[in-house]
């Protein structure tokens, strides 16, 4: 009897998987579709995200999905959908609850974003080119925003490690890093990296290097810290004639 | 005593509150100003529009105006796109309507909820251009009228009293220098006066309306487009029905999918879309593979007219009605009709890719030996792409990327960017007809639809005919906002002095940059009569005024 059973139940399988498979289909069969996916904004555009090998560290800015607003090329926005910035391959990965696929967004299509990270800081990210190398669009943390930008490049790297074993029992010698680029970017699209050091800093302004030094020592800007980076540029765009 | 002072304080609050509640009513009124109160069926009416937006609630800036006969049956329609709240178009009086009057009513699409629209309904005298030895004319009995405010100082002065047939005049309109600076725009015609409808010129006939279609969402720069899924055996609405929208283009092809509602009902919003053309839509549901379409239009219902009144024509106006009918004969005789030139659909692409993103591989067939059919094109150029033509039919499978695998369904099959179900269609096509094929070897995902893999093939001649062989794909025309024109009324007069001139409309022109002396300069045409220089002046608090003057031409 329980033979019987068992064999009613990989037939009621087997004829599942050839029903939903084969035809052309525009949406996972089992989730069934409804108006809620409607919009009337340009529809967000991407291809299914694969989870990677589970390297040691993450390739992901947050752990955690964050709730973001989206603003696309056209103008079109996307509020309060859930993100994840892959700061390994520079791209944004949307969770979709609706039909519950993990996307990786179109960077062709997103001009930036706002998110409220797990701690309840916002962040704002442009997409903004980058003609050095790698050439091409990246997402920017946007640290100030004037006639100067002030700019952080989240970029995980993998680095050698000594031989580990992940949960799954494979073997892996490579960990990911997240590692922090800062970057100015001035009025005429300019893009001049600088590491969080004062001396660094100053190389950024080779024909102001004086003045600059002199206006962030009378208002003790030390350059350890990001906020630092925002009051020294701030104060660069209003002391200084570039 | 006291009591008495209550009872007044009581009424006093009373009335203050209707008061409070009927201003909080206010809403987006729409003013439409034709150039002409009558015309000759067959001819163009060019139209101003002004949109005077609710405080500061979000209007569109899109207007829809209407021709409707007098027992409310709609006959066509145009939509409009405003520019700092003022747009203009024009609508084709279709050239088999019926001597009688019309209603023209322009509305904008907005949040007002049914019933509460109020439609500034224009008259419209029409002549049918066939008609002979028109003694009446049906008129509608409308309820309620009003008149747009005179514009008290503005002077319209002409050099003489009386002036000839084709003849350039020379007409001044002089506005008090204390209000010119309160006006900000003066719509100028310059025409024959109909002795029957002139009088409508300054008059509006408001009446409540109700949408029919998709007026709860402002548009701005586009079009709300409505349809129902319906059943194709039962005629019964279709909820959770994909319903997929293709327009083909020469660039990049436009897409959009909506899921239907409990009602079957879909909606799609064509933004910047311009011109005239074909929407290919489809629906599919999990109960009907193949469903039918129905579309539903824009169109504004107000109250029927109490009732049809038949007006006797004076002499005068028979004289007249009979002279403009004659012209629009002669005038096709000597000109020819020709309508302004249509403007093929374009919907402006938002992006640099189709909407299923940057192709993984593009081929060219044109640029390797020439293969027969789809067989072979995909066996020898498409690679990663698995086409079996068997005898139970064709199946099509694409690599993913993604997963280093085949993909087990089958991919997105696009033909000239219009989802195609059927692989019939690309099965004898070969080098000659395919430009390119564009191959997507990813899931792909659209908003909530998703694609394992997209196969995106282009002709070489793209064509719409194959959509007549294919059940459960509908072609529809549809027009979207008119593109911008500019009037050419003066433009045909000296061209041709030899040939008669049958103008009615003899200059038309909206003044933006208003000066105390505006001078306006045309030249009648070869139709005796009066001349009538009407001027609607806008103000800057949108206030709406008008001034006339009438001159013989003899």
């Amino acid at each position: 009897m329980k033979q019987i059973f068992k064999r009613i139940i990989y037939a009621a399988i087997f004829i599942e998987i050839v029903f939903i498979s084969n035809a052309q289909e525009m949406h996972s069969p089992l989730v069934k579709l409804t108006p809620a996916s409607n919009s009337l904004n340009y529809k967000l555009p991407g291809i299914r995200y694969y989870v990677r090998p589970s390297y040691m560290g993450s390739e992901f800015l947050t752990e955690k999905w964050c709730p973001a607003n989206l603003v696309l090329e056209n103008g079109d926005r996307y509020d309060s959908i859930l993100v994840r910035l892959n700061s390994y391959l520079d791209e944004l990965i949307e969770y979709n609850n609706r039909i519950n696929a993990t996307i990786m967004l179109d960077k062709a299509a997103i001009s930036g974003f706002d998110i409220t990270f797990e701690d309840g800081l916002t962040g704002h990210f442009q997409k903004i080119y980058f003609d050095k190398f790698p050439k091409g669009d990246r997402y920017f943390s946007i640290l100030y925003e004037g006639k100067l930008k002030a700019l952080l490049w989240y970029k995980t790297i993998e680095t050698q490690t000594s031989v580990y074993v992940d949960p799954s029992g494979f073997m892996h010698n490579t960990e990911f890093v997240l590692t922090r680029n800062y970057y100015i970017e001035f009025p005429g699209g300019e893009i001049v990296k600088f590491a969080l050091k004062r001396r660094s800093f100053l190389q950024v302004f080779p024909e102001h290097k004086k003045q600059v030094r002199r206006l962030l020592r009378k208002n003790d800007v030390l350059l350890k810290t990001e906020d630092d980076i925002s009051k020294a540029v701030s104060l660069i765009e209003k002391e200084v004639t570039l | 005593m006291t009591q008495m002072k209550n009872i007044k304080r009581h009424i006093f609050l009373l009335l203050l509150a209707v008061s409070v509640f009927v201003n909080s009513q206010a809403q987006v009124k729409v003013h439409l100003f034709p150039d002409r109160s009558s015309c000759v069926s067959g001819d163009t009416l060019w139209f101003s529009t002004l949109i005077i937006p609710d405080g500061d609630a979000e209007t569109g800036n899109v207007v829809h105006v209407q021709l409707d006969n007098s027992v409310n049956r709609h006959i066509t329609n145009v939509s409009v796109a405003c520019t700092d709240n003022q747009g203009q178009g024009y609508l084709l009086v279709p050239d088999s309507l019926s001597t009688g009057i019309y209603f023209l009513k322009a509305f904008v699409s907005g949040p007002e909820k049914d019933g509460t629209n109020v439609i500034n309904q224009r008259l419209l005298t029409v002549y049918n251009r066939f008609g002979e030895d028109i003694n009446s004319v049906n008129s509608p009995e409308t309820n309620s009228s009003e008149t747009f405010d005179q514009f008290n100082g503005m002077v319209i002065a002409a050099p003489d009293k009386t002036i000839g047939m084709r003849e350039n005049v020379s007409i001044k309109i002089k506005i008090p220098e204390d209000r010119q600076s309160e006006i900000k725009t003066l719509i100028v015609t310059a025409g024959l006066a109909d002795p029957f409808s002139e009088k409508n010129f300054p008059v509006f006939f408001p009446e409540k309306g109700t949408d029919t279609g998709s007026l709860s969402i402002p548009e701005k720069n586009g079009i709300l487009l409505d349809g129902v899924v319906v059943a194709p055996d039962t005629k019964t609405p279709v909820s959770g029905a994909i319903v997929l929208l293709s327009i083909p283009d020469d660039s990049i092809s436009y897409f959009d999918y909506c899921i239907s509602d409990s009602a079957g009902i879909f909606r799609f919003y064509l933004r910047n879309a311009v011109g005239t053309g074909n929407l290919v839509i489809q629906a599919r549901s999990q109960q009907y593979p193949v469903c039918n379409i129905k579309l539903l239009e824009n169109y504004i219902e107000t109250k029927d007219p109490s009732g049809v009144e038949n007006i006797l024509l004076s002499y005068d106006q028979k004289k007249y009605a009979e002279t403009v009918i004659n012209a629009s004969y002669f005038n096709r005789l000597f000109n020819r009709y020709s309508l302004p030139p249509a403007k093929k659909l374009s919907v402006p692409a938002e992006f640099n890719f189709p909407f299923y993103g940057e192709p993984t591989a593009t081929v060219y067939p044109g640029l390797f030996i020439d293969l027969p059919d789809f067989t072979e094109i995909s066996r020898e150029l498409l690679h990663g792409v698995q086409y079996r033509e068997r005898k139970d039919g064709i199946t099509m499978r694409v690599y993913n990327y993604g997963g280093s695998e085949i993909f087990t369904d089958e991919p997105l099959k696009l033909l000239d960017g219009i989802p195609v179900f059927d692989s019939h269609v690309f099965s004898k096509m070969g080098t000659t007809d395919i430009r390119k094929v564009d191959e997507v070897f990813y899931e792909r995902f659209i908003g909530d639809l998703s694609f394992q893999g997209v196969v995106a093939v282009y002709t070489r001649k793209q064509s719409l005919s194959w959509i007549e062989n294919t059940p459960g794909i509908s072609l529809f025309g549809y027009s979207c906002l008119q593109p911008s024109k500019k009037w050419n009324l003066t433009a045909r007069q000296n061209d041709k002095p030899n040939l008669p001139d049958f103008r009615k409309v003899f200059y038309r022109n909206r003044i933006t940059k208003v000066l105390p002396e505006n001078e306006i300069s045309f030249q009648t045409s070869d139709l005796k009569g009066k001349l009538s220089v009407q001027v609607i002046a806008i103000t800057r608090k949108n206030q709406v005024l008008y001034s006339c003057k009438q001159i013989e031409i003899k």
